[in-house]
């Protein structure tokens, strides 16, 4: 086996700060969306909050990948 | 018959005639890691079948019944799971690639240069997966002896048991039952839901053994 040479660590980028956004609003959520009302979607506020912000994660995670561009 | 015993037939007889199929050519990286030649969307398609497993369709919402709001960490750490994964994954699937490394333990092994950690990691997976293992067909069970009206309840737990045995080994050293088990599962839960009649699935499960 030859030796590959290591790897270069994944850089930080400003951008990536987007990450802790949703990761503040999951899991600040017992904080933040503690309540019943109003209901989204028929969801208790709680759970609606968590809902919405799988689709908003999946939105700045998509923003990452084309910041990172072809990384 | 009823139409969702023919689905898990049919499910069932693909997935062996892909093993018999499979057996000819095989060499263990193929086997493994399907020759690292996985493109983009299967490998998606595995991730997310990945992730319905029995604890989404029957421990999930277990969970939910018996302590309410609580469950809802589930949607929590997934979705931070994924932001993770994205920095993780790639930097895996590189080194994995780069290394030729087949397992999770090789993987130890080769990345900190230690034989004695990649036997720990293996120790420690195997007996970290066997309860997995056995949940996760005691769930298919279940949900198959309900879909069935108890007709498949035994003979389906020793089908699924047999269908999976050759894959155990990658079980152990790899992606975890995934390839099998949870492509299984997902078919067999969504169709089963969509062709039950309304209160037939679930509607034995209190008469269930414990």
């Amino acid at each position: 086996m030859s030796e590959q040479p290591a790897e270069k660590p994944a850089t930080f980028r400003r951008h990536h700060l987007l990450a802790v956004v949703p990761l503040v609003a999951l899991l600040g959520a017992p904080y933040i969306a503690n309540r019943l009302e109003p209901r989204i979607f028929g969801m208790p506020f709680l759970l609606g909050w968590m809902v919405v912000w799988v689709l908003i994660t999946s939105a700045i995670m998509g923003i990452i990948l084309r910041l990172d561009g072809d990384q | 018959m009823n139409i969702p015993l023919w689905i898990i037939a049919a499910t069932l007889l693909i997935a062996f005639s892909f093993c018999l199929r499979g057996f000819r050519t095989m060499t263990l990286e193929q086997w493994s890691v399907g020759g690292r030649g996985f493109g983009t969307v299967f490998v998606f398609l595995l991730l997310a079948g990945e992730i319905y497993t029995t604890f989404t369709f029957l421990g999930g919402s277990g969970w939910a019944y018996g302590r309410g709001a609580p469950a809802f960490y589930i949607i929590t750490y997934g979705t931070i799971a994924y932001i993770m994964s994205y920095w993780l994954l790639p930097a895996i699937w590189k080194r994995g690639t780069n290394w030729q490394v087949l397992s999770q333990p090789e993987f130890f092994a080769r990345a900190y240069k230690s034989p004695a950690l990649g036997k720990l990691v293996a120790v420690v997976s195997i007996a970290a997966l066997i309860p997995y293992l056995v949940l996760q067909l005691k769930g298919l069970g279940i949900i198959v002896s309900e879909v069935s009206e108890g007709v498949a309840a035994m003979t389906f737990s020793k089908s699924t048991l047999a269908t999976l045995l050759p894959g155990f080994p990658h079980a152990i050293t790899d992606l975890n039952i995934g390839v099998v088990a949870m492509v299984l599962n997902v078919v067999v839960m969504f169709l089963v839901h969509a062709l039950a009649p309304d209160g037939q699935v679930g509607a034995r499960t209190s008469a269930l053994p414990q």
